[in-house]
């Protein structure tokens, strides 16, 4: 047999093999029993057994159309859990982050600080950043920061007198007023009382402005300021702790603004106006129309999808010789403008921001991408050319060039995101001793050829199978969010699979259909939510308080996927204005797709031993890829 | 501004220039140089393993011989110790770069907590378990200080290339259980503190009431709060606390005085270009050796990167991230020899370092004679992720207390003992322990 003919029966065994494998699919993503490790996760624990049980994915169906997902039935006879509602005993005091240090420095001395260069990284739970670490850096840049700060801003537009004529009774009033706005509570008696020693005591040995701006030296390193401090109220509701009046400003503030609540929401909480749902409702609505709320979608976003990996990226000289650190500036503007167009000027959907047609290019940007008619360096909005299967946020290059290696595109690390960050499912990491090294670039491969090697080597199969089929669908995209034909003179492959979710099993073909497949997804839109849960609170959601997912998710659903309506529906739960305890309230009836998923992905769903298709479908590959190698020698 | 040679003396008229530390206001001794010379401790990290053989040394105890990744050294040789056979032997939660990195230098087991690594099994972490070596031994020579009526500067100093993040793989320096000491990866920002700012002597005398007075009140908040909170709330605040009344302390300057010149630091560039990586780092050593040889502290450490590093060595002609490679297996020669040249450019930044301290003229002998310089790595090496053979390499004696121009082969011994030893070293000699409590006893070898 000459070699070309046995690839081709190679690959044709191969085919065969795949598709009865294929049809297998439905009882890989069922639990599996007996021997599981045992769960690491200390706090919250997550049971394997709660990976989806749907067996839902009928393979590669030629009949079925790539964007019309396959429906999910729940399993008959299963219980539908009814969700708790009890929050875990957290951290009270959480540290302003660097972002919301920064915006509230600037909404309270109208003066910018550049937190990146002065301040440590904050730590981060679940790929959001949460304050926790204390050190001496930090608190030798808090001093820095406020001595710098307050040189620079003019106390007579601070102060409410002349500096020139302050008195003992002004002095008392600013230090109450500003007091309440760096405490974010209103200050004790005994605090006045130190404050204005500190200043008659400088005054006399210097003069007023120096004593008063040691006074603000002072607040802006006080612990009160430092600190988001919850400790909630002795009187209980239910079972639970109640936020305080305060403490629900703040909360609300640092949530819907990243930064320090304004007067109104002071005279609320002086008035008890936040402790209703109907009372923070209103006030939600109307801090959501303040500009405010554009930085805490940056800072949503920016973290979802690690945006700040941008700052200074840098990729292979060799393979993109003309990315450079403008470019990253444009590719992070780009997804910026268009996350503020879409959610304040737009209809604010999730699924808009996944498939919208359009996106923010100016003329360096434009050239880049290959896409023509744009000039000057303002960014404006462009249709986007149908000829490059580029729609919504994930064809964006900041998403692209994250998600990829300095030399090569990197179908791990997009599937990756997709699957943790969009469907909320965290495969196990790599196992301890394997390569973790991209393949070295052959030039005569695609990258997908590549990284199909991967999924031969059993020990990587399992969770590659759920990983590598989603970035396949990326693959006309390069490391730095080009797009392309060929790759290597050799036709870009970009069709794709989904395994394993609730109701998008299946096959698709770039990442238009992606796209959509991935809007019409209930699992990801419960997703999104989870992701704001963990925003909000600074910590995992966990089966014990899975009320919030499953009210909010279905207020989201009700709204269309209207993030602003997501907003809302998040500072409006019950569980945002409690601190700790179980709320006593019970909680709404859900259909079954809402039930909180918190599944760990399981990868030895799909290894080898579990099931004898996955052993076929393996080898079939295993054919596929020899079959590909010969014809590539033989050619 | 950030040009120029300081001579001892301009340094210590310019009063120190305020910055942030004021190290050498305002009591500064001119006295005569002091017979009895501080004793200092320095770390220096860097990454993923090395490769034993171009590592370890041919020869014996007296007489040996470097292979290629130490032959950088060859010229301090007689001030050299090469430790072979000290393992990382604790357990507990974690992956080998997480294990590796909390425990290289606080010797005990990684808490618990929800970082999780890149292993199946292992559990997951949130932060090292104990204080770090040099940690331990700031806290020594502060009380020591305070014991003894004199003032010292600066506590210790961090300072990172390059250093992404905090989290258990980013962080090799603590306090305490679960405080984490951040590096500080901008050498202009660490130049500015240590000799930027106010130069007037009436100024800065007002800066400081000022801030002392600023600080009280401060402190009294502080206090007030953790007195209100428990658990791990009262733990941070507690730390808190602790970094502001350093920060205090520090008004009133320190006795210690040395001659020193402050680096050049030409023009700025970008801190977070990895291209920029070697210039960065031979910023930080210079910073760093001037502070130790200066006397503005006497515990500082250098963390090139962190563990798992990935950095690509361009400089080096290498195309491939560190960690990437270091995963390869033995049989791929491309790999191995770029690991080894990594390693090799690893120890030139070692050597450079040391030779900074040695420069420095200290009575008869220099400030490298009466410092311990501890490199150290995560893993010993990186395709195996094996935490035995740590290529834990010392330099200067600390002031005569270790033997040096040595190679010894420790066989297979907790690492726990070496830290004990430093411990001895810088005069801490009640302790018996490092970390795990299972590892009596220091190394006696070292000492002769």
């Amino acid at each position: 047999m000459k070699p070309k003919s046995y690839s081709l029966v190679l690959l044709l065994c191969s085919a065969v093999i795949m598709s009865i494998t294929a049809g297998c699919y439905g009882i890989i993503g069922s639990p599996p029993s007996g021997n599981q490790p045992p769960t690491t996760r200390t706090n919250p624990p997550i049971a394997r057994a709660e990976v989806p049980t749907t067996p839902a994915d009928a393979g590669p169906k030629t009949d079925a159309g790539p964007t019309t997902p396959e429906s999910t039935q729940p399993p008959e006879g299963d219980p539908i859990p009814i969700a708790k509602c009890e929050i875990p005993e957290a951290l009270q005091l959480r540290r302003l982050t660097r972002i919301e240090y920064q915006n509230t420095i600037r909404d309270l001395l109208g003066q910018d600080v550049d937190v990146k260069s002065l301040l440590p990284p904050d730590e981060q739970t679940f790929g959001f950043a949460v304050g926790e670490g204390v050190s001496l850096s930090l608190s030798q840049a808090y001093m820095s920061i406020a001595e710098e700060t307050v040189a620079k801003v003019d106390l007579d537009k601070l102060l409410p007198c002349k500096v020139a004529e302050i008195d003992d009774a002004c002095a008392t009033t600013f230090i109450k007023d500003f007091g309440l706005r760096t405490y974010r509570r209103p200050l004790k008696q005994t605090e006045v009382d130190r404050a204005t020693a500190l200043y008659k005591d400088l005054q006399s040995k210097y003069d007023a402005p120096t004593a008063m701006r040691s006074v603000l030296h002072m607040f802006l390193q006080s612990p009160y300021f430092i600190y988001r401090i919850e400790r909630g109220e002795t009187t209980t509701d239910g079972k639970a702790t109640k936020l305080n009046d305060y403490e629900i400003a703040s909360r609300l503030s640092y949530v819907l603004w990243a930064s320090t609540p304004d007067q109104t929401l002071y005279d609320a909480a002086a008035k008890g106006e936040l402790r209703t749902k109907e009372q923070i409702t209103l006030q939600a609505r109307r801090m959501i129309q303040d500009p405010k709320a554009r930085q805490t979608v940056h800072y949503f976003f920016s973290q979802w999808l690690d945006l700040e990996k941008l700052d200074n990226m840098s990729k292979s000289d060799k393979e993109y010789p003309n990315f450079n650190v403008e470019i990253a500036d444009d590719l992070r503007k780009e997804t910026e403008k268009f996350i503020d167009h879409v959610i304040w000027e737009g209809d604010g959907k999730l699924k808009t921001l996944l498939t919208a047609r359009f996106t923010f290019l100016n003329e360096r940007l434009a050239k880049h991408y290959g896409i023509d008619g744009v000039t000057g360096t303002e960014f404006r909005r462009v249709e986007l050319p149908a000829t490059q299967q580029r729609m919504g946020l994930l064809t964006q290059g900041s998403f692209l060039a994250i998600h990829a290696n300095k030399d090569q595109s990197s179908p791990i690390h997009r599937g990756l995101f997709v699957r943790k960050n969009m469907l909320c499912q965290i495969p196990d990491p790599p196992p301890n001793d394997i390569a973790l090294q991209a393949p070295d670039l052959d030039p005569n491969l695609s990258t997908r050829e590549r990284f199909e090697q991967h999924r031969s080597d059993p020990s990587c199969s399992g969770c590659h199978m759920l990983l590598d089929p989603i970035g396949f669908g990326f693959e006309h995209f390069d490391a730095i969010g080009r797009f392309r034909d060929k790759e290597n003179s050799r036709d870009i492959d970009a069709t794709g699979h989904m395994h394993v979710t609730e109701d998008i099993n299946g096959p698709f073909n770039g990442t238009v259909e992606l796209a959509q497949k991935l809007s019409q997804s209930k699992q990801v839109q419960r997703c999104f939510v989870r992701l704001w849960y963990r925003y909000s609170f600074g910590r995992e959601d966990t089966p014990n308080d899975a009320c919030f997912v499953q009210n909010v998710t279905e207020t989201f659903l009700n709204k269309d996927g209207d993030i602003r309506e997501l907003l809302i529906a998040v500072v409006a739960h019950k569980m945002f204005s409690h601190l700790k305890g179980e709320l006593a309230e019970p909680v709404g009836q859900s259909s079954s797709p809402l039930v909180a998923n918190r599944a760990k992905l399981d990868c030895t769903a799909f290894s080898p031993s579990q099931d004898a298709s996955s052993w076929l479908f393996l080898l079939s590959l295993l054919f596929a890829w020899i079959a590909i190698r010969r014809l590539r020698r033989s050619a | 501004m950030k040009r120029g040679t300081f001579s001892r003396r301009e340094l210590l008229k310019g009063l120190g220039a305020a910055g942030i530390f004021l190290p050498f206001f305002p009591s500064l001794n001119l006295a005569a140089e002091p017979k009895v010379f501080p004793k200092r401790l320095i770390l220096f990290f860097s990454a993923n393993g090395t490769i034993p053989d171009q590592w370890i040394p041919t020869g014996d105890e007296n007489n040996f011989q470097f292979k290629r990744i130490l032959k950088p050294l060859d010229a301090y040789k007689q001030k050299i110790m090469v430790l072979r056979g000290l393992g990382l032997k604790s357990k507990g939660p974690g992956d080998g770069h997480q294990q590796g990195m909390g425990q290289l230098f606080t010797g005990s087991e990684l808490l618990p907590g929800d970082t999780k690594g890149g292993c199946d099994t292992c559990a997951p972490v949130s932060w090292a378990g104990n204080a770090s070596i040099d940690q331990h031994v700031a806290d020594y020579f502060l009380k020591q200080a305070q014991a003894e009526g004199r003032k010292i500067g600066l506590r210790s100093l961090e300072l990172g290339v390059q250093v992404r993040n905090s989290n258990v793989w980013t962080r090799m320096c603590y306090r305490g259980p679960g405080l984490p000491v951040p590096p500080k990866n901008d050498p202009y920002q660490v130049f500015n503190e240590l000799f930027g700012g106010v130069k007037d002597k009436l100024k800065l005398e007002a800066l400081r009431i000022q801030r002392k007075s600023v600080l009280d009140n401060v402190i009294a908040d502080l206090d007030a709060l953790k007195n209100e909170m428990n658990g791990k709330d009262r733990v941070r605040l507690e730390e808190h606390l602790f970094n502001v009344r350093d920060i205090e302390r520090r008004l009133d300057g320190s006795d210690l005085t040395a001659s020193c010149e402050a680096p050049v630091q030409g023009k700025a560039i970008n801190v977070m270009d990895e291209k920029n990586f070697p210039t960065i780092g031979k910023l930080q050593m210079d910073m760093l050796a001037m502070a130790i040889c200066c006397n503005v502290t006497q515990v500082a450490s250098l963390q090139w990167s962190a563990s798992v590093s990935n950095v690509v060595f361009s400089w080096l002609g290498i195309g491939t991230g560190h960690h990437s490679f270091s995963h390869e297996g033995d049989s791929n020669a491309n790999a191995v020899e770029s690991l080894i040249k990594i390693n090799e450019w690893y120890a030139k930044q070692y050597a450079y370092l040391i030779d900074k301290l040695e420069k420095c003229q200290e009575g008869t002998g220099t400030v490298l004679d009466n410092s311990f310089v501890l490199w150290g790595n995560e893993l010993g090496k990186g395709n195996s992720h094996t935490r035995n053979n740590i290529p834990f390499v010392g330099a200067g004696s600390a002031g005569g207390y270790f033997k040096t121009g040595r190679y010894l082969n420790f066989g297979d011994k907790a690492h726990n003992y070496l830290l004990t030893s430093i411990c001895h070293a810088m005069g801490d000699a009640s302790q018996n322990t490092f970390g795990e409590q299972d590892y009596k006893g220091a190394l006696g070898k070292m000492t002769g």
